[in-house]
């Protein structure tokens, strides 16, 4: 009987028993399945149970082993798949009821290369539908449902990648693959305590996953710490045929043996992007933010505080993105298939794409050139960028994010406006990033308060040093414990 | 017919035309025939999605002001570049890096 303890455990130590045979992939794999069966429906995490599969992977893995035929780290090590990733045979959902039927006669190439890795598929995951490519202002906006933070059970996940959010810390899964486009990955490892990698745009093949952004998109690795984002990458990385902007640019990184190395920092300057608390940003994040700033510097690194180039980054990701959705949703749109969506503001936004004029995703085209150029230079000085994951916590679940912005503590009887549009592209770090297709890790840096509510730090690397940002979020985390918390579930 | 008597002619056909164009009966101005929408809404959906074009053209807005350079392209085919790096945390660059004529780092554009 696997126990509550080993489920807890990282991707490396659950593979370090599994390869002593000390853990059975058949037991762990029951035991994933049962406690996605008894919590995955008070979380909102899972879209389908593939049991079926499961089980003949998990068989498969224990008889190699057992032959002493291990394939790495993640032989025999259950996984969620955001239920936008393409499994033969399986419901994808793509978190959308008009999609609620759909069924590939293929994998993802994801989903290949990690059945070719040993792991273990036991569930699809929850997300918000169509990725929220239309914006949708509330996490209602899935055909499974929102999905829970799993520290308070009333606040959200995060979306997109909101079953990955709510799946991992909780422990139904070993790990999860989620996917971005702008923020849905960073957003739920903020708002549910994931140590969750965004890699470089082109690093991992996107092959068989729902396309919402051509040039956008990003698959990558949600785990309970940074060690295992790079295990799990390790499998993933790569060229792939089938997506002709995956990259040749090689990828490997293992947990370094020299644990005093590991835990240094010395050498490494980053730039903090703060947002100034409490108008920009809430004071407890704030507080939290400050605390690991000292933390990163206690293990030897020098940090300067840095504002971010000036460029509309917001409005430059929304209209590629945008525009990409609208060639690809077309005919979805046009057939009215799009009512059936749940969220009124994502169907309309949908509809309103279809007339975004091509001269703008030029320009934004032409500014991500500007954008790209001028981070670039950044690296050159910085090793990597440091800010926020978000600049609060988890909403609560009935919030509607077009609301504007709760009235602050020591003034509750003041209501706050939303803020202007473009005021804050000073400080805003998943815009650039993802614009710029850089990598990043978003890792746990506390919890507030009265809610219990995760909060997160996320550094952003120089394009293709994922390595870099690992090694950075790993010191860390063996400088802190916040990725060890568990939810009261 | 002769130069003379062809001009006198055209002269004389030009002034009547006018005339003559006035006793044709008159053709109702017509509009062009709008195209049927493409996707059909409801008068609440239509709402929403001009208060979506609307915010979407604030934001666009703020793009749309800043100049930009004329000879400035579009990276068609998006890739995210590596780039040399310093020495950095004692560590090299680990990313082999392509290096083009003249030193330069060659762009890392894929062909379609």
């Amino acid at each position: 009987m696997v126990g509550e303890d080993v489920l807890y455990q990282s991707v490396a130590e659950q593979g370090k028993l599994i390869r002593a045979r000390k853990l059975s992939p058949v037991e762990l794999a029951e035991a994933a399945l049962a406690r996605l069966e008894k919590l995955g429906p008070k979380l909102g995490a899972v879209a389908t149970l593939t049991r079926e599969r499961a089980m003949e992977e998990a068989r498969a893995a224990e008889k190699e082993i057992a032959a002493g035929r291990s394939r790495g780290p993640l032989h025999g090590i259950p996984w969620g798949a955001k239920d936008l990733l393409a499994t033969r045979g399986i419901p994808t959902t793509w978190g959308a009821p008009p999609f609620k039927d759909q069924v590939f006669d293929y994998d993802a190439t994801v989903t290949r290369k990690l059945r070719e890795a040993g792991a273990v598929l036991v569930a699809k995951l929850a997300m918000i539908e169509l990725a929220g490519g239309g914006g949708y202002n509330n996490g209602n906006a899935s055909l499974q449902g929102a999905s829970h933070c799993p520290f308070n059970l009333e606040h959200w996940a995060g979306g997109s990648s909101s079953g990955p959010g709510a799946a991992v810390p909780s422990a139904l899964v070993g790990f999860a693959i989620g996917s971005e486009t702008l923020g849905s990955i960073i957003t739920p490892s903020a708002f549910s305590g994931v140590s969750g990698l965004r890699p470089t745009y082109g690093r991992v093949s996107r092959h068989g996953a729902m396309a919402l952004s051509w040039t956008m998109d990003k698959l990558g690795p949600m785990c309970r710490c940074a060690v295992d984002c790079g295990l799990v990458l390790n499998a993933i990385a790569g060229e792939d045929e089938h997506d002709p902007t995956s990259s040749k640019m090689p990828f490997a990184w293992w947990l370094p043996n020299d644990d005093k190395k590991a835990r240094s920092l010395a050498g490494k300057t980053f730039g903090v992007v703060r947002p100034p608390s409490p108008d920009r940003m809430d004071e407890e994040t704030g507080a939290a933010f400050d605390a690991a700033c000292e933390a990163l510097k206690s293990l030897g690194a020098k940090l300067e505080p840095l504002e971010l180039p000036d460029f509309p980054y917001g409005p430059v990701a929304v209209t590629l993105y945008s525009s990409e959705a609208a060639s690809i949703f077309r005919p979805f749109i046009e057939s009215g298939r799009f009512n059936e969506l749940i969220d009124a503001s994502q169907r309309a936004g949908l509809v309103a794409t279809l007339s975004l004029p091509a001269s703008d995703y030029l320009d934004a085209f032409r500014l991500r050139a500007q954008v790209q150029a001028e981070i670039a230079k950044l690296f050159e000085k910085y090793s990597a960028i440091v800010a926020p994951s978000r600049t609060g916590p988890a909403p609560p679940l009935d919030r509607n994010f077009d609301a504007p912005p709760p009235p602050r503590k020591d003034k509750p009887e003041e209501q706050r406006p939303a803020p202007a549009p473009g005021s804050g592209e000073k400080w805003n770090v998943i815009g650039m990033s993802n614009i710029a297709g850089l990598p990043a890790i978003s890792v746990p840096c506390g919890f507030t308060r009265e809610k219990n509510l995760p909060l997160g730090i996320q550094f952003v690397g120089d394009a293709f040093r994922e390595d870099v940002i690992i090694e950075c979020a790993h010191a860390y985390q063996l400088a802190t414990d916040w990725h060890r918390k568990r939810p009261a579930l | 017919m002769k130069r003379r008597e062809f001009a006198k002619k055209a002269l004389g056909a030009a002034a009547a035309a006018p005339i003559l164009l006035r006793r044709l009966p008159q053709q109702p101005a017509q509009e062009p025939a709008k195209p049927e929408p493409r996707v059909k809404l409801t008068p609440e959906q239509e709402e929403a999605v001009k208060k979506a074009t609307e915010n979407r053209e604030r934001q666009l807005s703020l793009m749309r002001k800043r100049m930009l350079p004329y000879d400035l392209e579009p990276a068609f085919v998006f890739a995210a570049r590596a780039k040399e790096r310093k020495k950095q945390g004692g560590k090299e660059a680990s990313s082999p890096v392509t290096v083009g004529p003249g030193g330069k780092e060659a762009t890392r554009f894929r062909r379609p």
